[in-house]
């Protein structure tokens, strides 16, 4: 019981990204998935890559507010990077066949596909935050991403009043919906 | 002008959506949601729009918390990031020079048969009869 509450602490602190929590997970799986991908083809970079893309997907299974994951955090990461890597060498065209190692021991793949969603979607907003080009750029990111005040953002970027910085940033977040809504429309046509 | 215009009804929208009216203006501008489908269109796609932001920066941060993690974590031996230990290593290192490992061995067995044909075409020919005598006497 008391191992289980320590479990679901853990992934209550990831899905508030608590850096203690991230390190705990990180340092008791890290090894485990590492000598799985090394053990099957891959280098170092490979096992840091699946393991740390594994552990998006444990964040927003935990983000999703399904604090149960059925198992343990040690069960779910594992089962997670095995099939990851599995996906990544029958892409690569360096898969014979089969894996060693414990078989996974539960089922992922409906999590890595809403995972590999998110990630489009989220790779497809990065780009177009970044085909705005400066100021657009960084004065949208300083708002809604780092979530200063206009204060502080007219300040930083040099405008005489946060008045025009307002009013430049929606302009700015005008042409970021409309790249953003395109993308979106015909990335969820393309499914 | 009609920039300004559609400027002032999303600057209305994201104040209203991130709970930044007075009670009053709030109350007016819920009114003109019910009145005015477009507005009301507007509230629902940037409300949806600000949540995609929103994720999108947590997801940023997280990366960001990982990559921290990892560096702390393999400057503080507690994982190995690019020391591997034990059959890991052994496994990586065969793999990484499985090659070399190959080449090297041709190379050692070319030379090796190299050597000894050498060695015994160059040996004097054994004298059959030399060795009848001597096993006679």
């Amino acid at each position: 019981m008391n191992a289980e509450n320590q479990e679901r602490i853990l992934l209550q602190g990831l899905a508030r990204n608590d850096k203690k929590a991230v390190e705990t997970i990180y340092k008791e799986n890290f090894a485990t998935v590492q000598s799985l991908i090394i053990n099957n083809n891959g280098t170092p970079d490979d096992a840091k890559d699946i393991f740390q893309e594994a552990m998006i997907v444990l964040y927003e299974k935990a983000r999703s507010g399904s604090f149960e994951l059925n198992c343990l955090i040690k069960t779910y990461v594992y089962s997670v990077s095995r099939r990851l890597w599995l996906k990544k060498l029958q892409q690569a065209n360096r898969y014979n066949g089969e894996l060693s190692g414990a078989e996974a021991a539960v089922s992922v793949e409906e999590d890595i596909s809403e995972h590999a969603r998110r990630d489009a979607e989220f790779e497809m907003m990065g780009k177009a935050i970044m085909s705005l080009g400066e100021p657009c750029k960084s004065l949208l990111e300083a708002f809604y991403l780092q979530k200063q005040n206009m204060q502080e953002i007219a300040a930083s970027f040099g405008y005489t009043n946060a008045e025009n910085a307002k009013t430049q940033k929606y302009k700015c977040l005008v042409r970021l919906k409309k790249i953003f809504f395109t993308h979106y429309k015909n990335g969820t046509a393309d499914e | 002008m009609n920039e300004n215009k559609d400027i002032m009804i999303l600057d209305a929208v994201e104040r209203y959506i991130r709970g930044e009216m007075n009670p009053d203006e709030r109350l007016h501008f819920e009114n003109l949601r019910k009145t005015n489908g477009e507005v009301d269109q507007l509230v629902v796609e940037h409300t949806l729009f600000l949540q995609q932001m929103n994720r999108f920066g947590e997801w940023k941060k997280f990366h960001a918390t990982l990559q921290e993690v990892h560096t702390d974590l393999a400057e503080q031996g507690k994982i190995n990031a690019d020391r591997l230990k034990g059959n890991a290593r052994v496994v990586y290192l065969w793999n990484k020079y499985k090659r070399v490992a190959g080449i090297a061995a041709s190379i050692a067995g070319v030379t090796a048969l190299t050597i000894s044909s050498l060695v015994w075409s160059i040996s004097p020919k054994p004298d059959n009869k030399k060795i009848q005598a001597n096993g006679k006497t």
